[in-house]
């Protein structure tokens, strides 16, 4: 591999990494049926660099009980703010590539989106490598209910927008 | 040696009661004709023993109506656990189920609730207590459950209703993620078979809690921390002997401005030399320089750690996420150079030095967008270099700390002792031309006190938070400690287990290989589960006999070597497994031959069977016959 693109290499952007993510958060989630579905992808596009790390977990918990920050938390934020915010049309793709692959159930209705895991699928995931991230799936899990839906214009601002940083 | 042996059963309601005759040692045969009340008799022994039985429940679909809707019932087993007498008394109606008496011969009745949610020690605990088998924890990815005595009867109860390919289905749960996990079923076995996995499951256990503990402990560090820094300048936790440091020259600064005032006071004149006086001033604040310097050094080579420590953190989970992602696209397989990036559809149109469009593109540039597994597996490599080389850093720059802060001790060290030089020496002059004005002074010392104050409160807290931190460096070296009696256990466990594998297999071979001609060879594989013929197909008459000869090889494999498990098995009504009327005979022609193999040996096997089935050979062993009314009979 050239010097240039392994440079060029943008973890964040990966979309096989924001497959896994995706995936192991719907089950986690236990989201398994259209009747128990994750309905809201905004929300889901910023809950995958919030589930890649305790420490994320634990500032975006802070930001959501008006806790005092300071400066390293505040660029935490912003920092999830802005790569949630670019991801959007990857996670877009991503979700259409494993729906066809019939390893996500994908369905829009009235303007409402459905996206739930299909269960036969998380066989592919039974492995100790990925034990970190279901366990801080299981945190997130517990902090979930808190964090607020609401239309795109709104959503970043309401998750990270209400901090004051502490210098 | 653990046993369960069933004595007696009887069921008493107001409307209806049940007595069985004593039961003995060894094969214990019940027969009856169809719907008379075989299973009901099985049921009654598991749901004393403190299993789910949805028969007997209110609102279930197929409940039996004589017991649901009498009243006051209770089933009653009177039994010996180890030798030791008891009975068992466990209510049918909904309210007081959840609960079991249990009266042993020489105390008094106490009450074990079955439920877990509400009680911290309950029936399971009790029973596994009395088999040495320890109350342990076990983890699925997020979820955590209790191992309970119920999860050991799968191996005990051989029911109808579970299916006959699965050996360790159990027969009181609807099937879900936990209870039918492949990490269960393996526990189930090891636990039944092999003393050590008991010391093993004991210390992963303990292994659990103390991570638990560690997280619970880093957030109190962490907050502690998070308050220091909150009420100070600072960016990292100073040490708290850097704090006393402060604190005794503001003391030492303190007295001097005492003394000023004192003598400002005092009429009294001596002569001194002002000039050895002035030389040590000026040593004191070249030393002042000399130590800011050396701190600012310090905090800053603490401000770089940190930041190594940092960069380590975010290096390691992008290893983690790297090898995660090599993994997921292996299987999934979603995204590829040869394959549409919106719609997944194989290229195969495409040329080369084309772009999906059709637009000449040169080849490289085209691959620049796609990332394969191997180029994944190369910034794999790259950036485990790349931790290696911060690695290196933070032990530089460790090594440099270490340097600094010796010379920071030697400095503060050598101020003291001038301080204490100086001190004596202003003390005897007094009236000197160096005394300021009192006002001067006091205004001094009032911004003194209210530094001295705010390191005051830092210095406890830096107490606090070093003393915590204590605690959550002990937790870590006793995590290490059982992390490596974990490793021990889990070699000596692995070991035991391929022998017990093998001396299982060879049972489980000989009555499968002589009981049915189809069968050339059985084993058991590193999952414990059955394999006949090496995995090729054979009859469904098979699937049937093997999961009864499973549990019967385990019950020979107990009495033949010390083990956990309780030796008692429960098979209802082999007529219903779906095979012909010559394999039941075979069957139950095995168990006897068992019997008769160990009859002096301490273990149960209670069998139901239909009376069509019964031959002159297996009348003596018969202890009950159901005749043709129903198990349960009505109080006249």
């Amino acid at each position: 591999m050239e010097n240039d693109k392994r440079l060029k290499y943008i973890i964040d952007m990966d979309p096989i990494f924001i497959a896994q993510n995706i995936i192991m958060i719907l089950s986690g989630f236990e989201r398994f049926s259209i009747e128990k579905s994750f309905k809201d992808p905004i929300k889901l596009a910023s809950l995958i660099y919030i589930v890649t790390s305790e420490e994320y977990i634990n500032v975006v918990n802070g930001s959501i009980n008006n806790e005092l920050m300071n400066k390293k938390e505040y660029e935490i934020l912003m920092n999830l703010k802005l790569k949630s915010k670019l991801v959007m049309p990857v996670v877009n793709r991503v979700l259409n590539l494993l729906h066809i692959k019939n390893v996500i159930g994908l369905s829009i209705c009235n303007g409402e989106t459905s996206i739930y895991v299909n269960k036969n699928s998380l066989s592919l995931f039974e492995n100790d490598i990925y034990k970190p991230l279901s366990e801080n799936v299981g945190r997130l899990r517990k902090i979930y209910s808190r964090i607020p839906s609401t239309s795109e214009q709104n959503y970043h601002s309401r998750v990270f927008g209400v901090v004051t940083a502490n210098e | 040696m653990n046993n369960i042996i069933i004595n007696k059963v009887s069921y008493n309601g107001d409307n209806f009661h049940y007595e069985s005759p004593k039961l003995k040692n060894g094969l214990n045969i019940v027969t009856g004709a169809n719907a008379t009340g075989k299973t009901t008799f099985m049921n009654l022994i598991y749901f004393g023993l403190g299993g789910t039985v949805y028969m007997f429940y209110d609102d279930s679909k197929q409940k039996e109506l004589i017991i649901t809707e009498d009243k006051n019932a209770y089933v009653e087993l009177s039994l010996k656990i180890n030798n030791e007498e008891m009975i068992f008394l466990r209510k049918m109606c909904q309210k007081d189920r959840n609960f079991i008496t249990v009266i042993c011969s020489d105390k008094s009745p106490k009450i074990y609730y079955l439920d877990r949610r509400s009680n911290e020690f309950i029936f399971s605990d009790w029973i596994l207590e009395k088999f040495n088998i320890p109350i342990f924890k076990l983890y699925q990815g997020v979820i955590d459950f209790t191992f309970n005595f119920t999860d050991l009867l799968r191996l005990v109860y051989h029911d109808q209703l579970s299916d006959a390919h699965q050996v360790f289905k159990l027969p009181d749960a609807k099937q879900n993620f936990v209870n039918d996990s492949s990490l269960l079923r393996k526990t189930i076995f090891e636990v039944a078979t092999n003393n050590a996995a008991l010391e093993f499951y004991k210390i992963l256990n303990d292994v659990k809690l103390s991570e638990s503990q560690i997280k619970y402990q880093q957030k109190i560090v962490e907050s502690i921390k998070k308050n220091i820094l909150y009420n100070t300048n600072y960016s990292e936790i100073r040490n708290p002997q850097h704090i006393k440091a402060s604190l005794e020259e503001i003391e030492v600064k303190l007295n001097l401005q005492n003394i000023k005032i004192n003598n400002i006071k005092s009429s009294d004149t001596k002569n001194i030399d002002q000039k050895d006086l002035e030389g040590l001033y000026m040593h004191l604040r070249e030393l002042y320089n000399n130590k800011e310097t050396l701190f600012r050094e310090y905090e800053s080579l603490n401000r770089e750690l940190y930041d190594f420590i940092s960069l380590q953190k975010y290096q390691e989970i992008e290893i983690s996420n790297l090898n995660m992602i090599i993994n997921t696209q292996e299987k999934l397989m979603i995204i590829d150079s040869e394959k549409c990036p919106i719609c997944g559809e194989s290229l195969s149109d495409r040329e080369e030095n084309h772009c999906i469009c059709g637009k000449k593109l040169d080849e490289k540039k085209y691959q620049n967008f796609f990332y394969s597994q191997k180029d994944h597996e190369t910034i794999l490599y790259s950036r485990m270099k790349s931790i290696q080389t911060t690695e290196k850093s933070i032990e530089i720059i460790r090594v440099k700390i270490d340097v600094s802060k010796q010379k920071l001790d030697s400095i503060i060290s050598e101020i003291k002792m001038l301080k204490e030089k100086i001190n004596i020496l202003t003390i005897e002059s007094s009236n000197s031309k160096y005394l300021a004005n009192a006002k001067v002074a006091l205004e001094e010392i009032k911004e003194l006190n209210s530094s001295k104050i705010s390191l005051e409160k830092e210095f406890s807290m830096s107490i606090e938070h070093e003393k915590e931190l204590k605690v959550l460096n002990d937790l870590f070296a006793l995590k290490k400690e059982q992390m490596l009696q974990y490793e021990k256990l889990s070699i000596e466990v692995r070991e035991k287990m391929k022998h017990i594998i093998s001396d299982f297999s060879t049972i489980y071979n000989e009555l499968l290989t002589t009981n049915d001609s189809s069968i050339i060879t059985a084993r058991i594989n590193d999952d414990y589960e059955p394999v006949i013929n090496n995995d090729e197909y054979v009859n469904a008459a098979v699937k049937a006999p093997r999961r009864l000869y499973y549990y019967l090889s385990l019950l020979q494999l107990s009495l033949m070597h010390e083990m956990p498990f309780p030796k008692l098995l429960l098979i209802d009504t082999p007529k219903n497994f779906g095979i012909d009327h010559d394999k039941i005979l075979k069957i139950i022609d095995s168990l006897m031959d068992f019997e008769l193999a160990n009859h002096e040996k301490e273990y149960q096997i209670i069998l139901t069977i239909n009376k069509e089935s019964v031959s002159e050979k297996m009348k003596p062993l018969i202890v009950y016959e159901i005749d043709t009314d129903k198990l349960l009979k009505k109080v006249s």
